[in-house]
């Protein structure tokens, strides 16, 4: 599963995108719990309330099953332009 | 649904905003009003300037967040035509980062949807910047009084 990360988030974790992550996690809130175990430099950014995931270019809520989204991302707080 | 009145583009380049305006006043001739603003780097701090700012994007969807604001602006307002070019990737200091241009046939809706679309811009959509100074980086989250400035058209 490839995960795309932007922002600050893309700073923390030092690349634009992982792809060690487990086909088997069903929504996003697992995405995240797993993140966090794996990858704990994202956790102060996970962690945030103005985190969101992304999913096919939606931006959804947290509880939104993977199955079947073909692009994943998790982006930080937008600062707008 | 009426076609999209807004020209709409993220430039990964630097753009020049005297030809953009005045390409956006040529097809113009109905406009009773065209306003134009456009936005640059700034300073923020004389003691500790900003070099350059990095805006990351993602391209469909950021450019997806910019249609929703021009859309919303176009139903609130009876635009002949807009124009919102913005910057993405790293601009520096001094260099044009967003043009917003409004045709309409009365000033005031001119006036106020640039006003609007800025304000929205400013707050809502997908990009996120980060202020390169000499000894640091910054990543940049929007203030209260962006929020304020949206609120506005709440009413």
């Amino acid at each position: 599963m490839r995960i795309c990360f932007y922002g600050r988030l893309a700073d923390l974790l030092g690349s634009r995108s992982l792809d060690d992550a487990p086909d088997n996690l069903t929504d996003g809130a697992a995405l995240r719990d797993w993140l966090i175990q794996n990858h704990q430099q994202l956790s102060e950014g996970l962690t945030h309330p103005g985190t969101r995931l992304v999913l096919d270019n939606e931006i959804t809520d947290w509880d939104a099953p993977l199955s079947g989204a073909h692009d994943i991302a998790i982006i930080p707080i937008v600062s707008g332009g | 649904m009426a076609a999209r009145r807004t020209i709409i583009e993220l430039s990964e380049r630097p753009f020049n905003a005297d030809a953009i305006a005045a390409a956006f006043r040529q097809g113009s001739e109905e406009a009773g009003a065209i306003v134009t603003f456009l936005g640059q780097v700034s300073r923020e701090d004389d003691t500790d300037p900003v070099i350059s700012l990095h805006l990351d994007h993602m391209p469909d969807t950021t450019l997806a967040s910019i249609e929703r604001i021009a859309d919303a602006a176009e139903a609130r307002w009876p635009l002949l035509k807009a124009c919102i070019v913005h910057r993405v990737g790293t601009v520096l200091r001094g260099e044009p980062i967003v043009f917003v241009g409004c045709a309409a046939r009365h000033r005031r809706d001119a006036f106020e949807a640039a006003d609007y679309l800025m304000d929205f811009l400013k707050s809502e959509v997908l990009l996120w910047k980060k202020e390169i100074r000499d000894d640091r980086a910054d990543w940049i989250e929007p203030r209260p009084e962006d929020y304020d400035d949206k609120k506005r058209w709440e009413s």
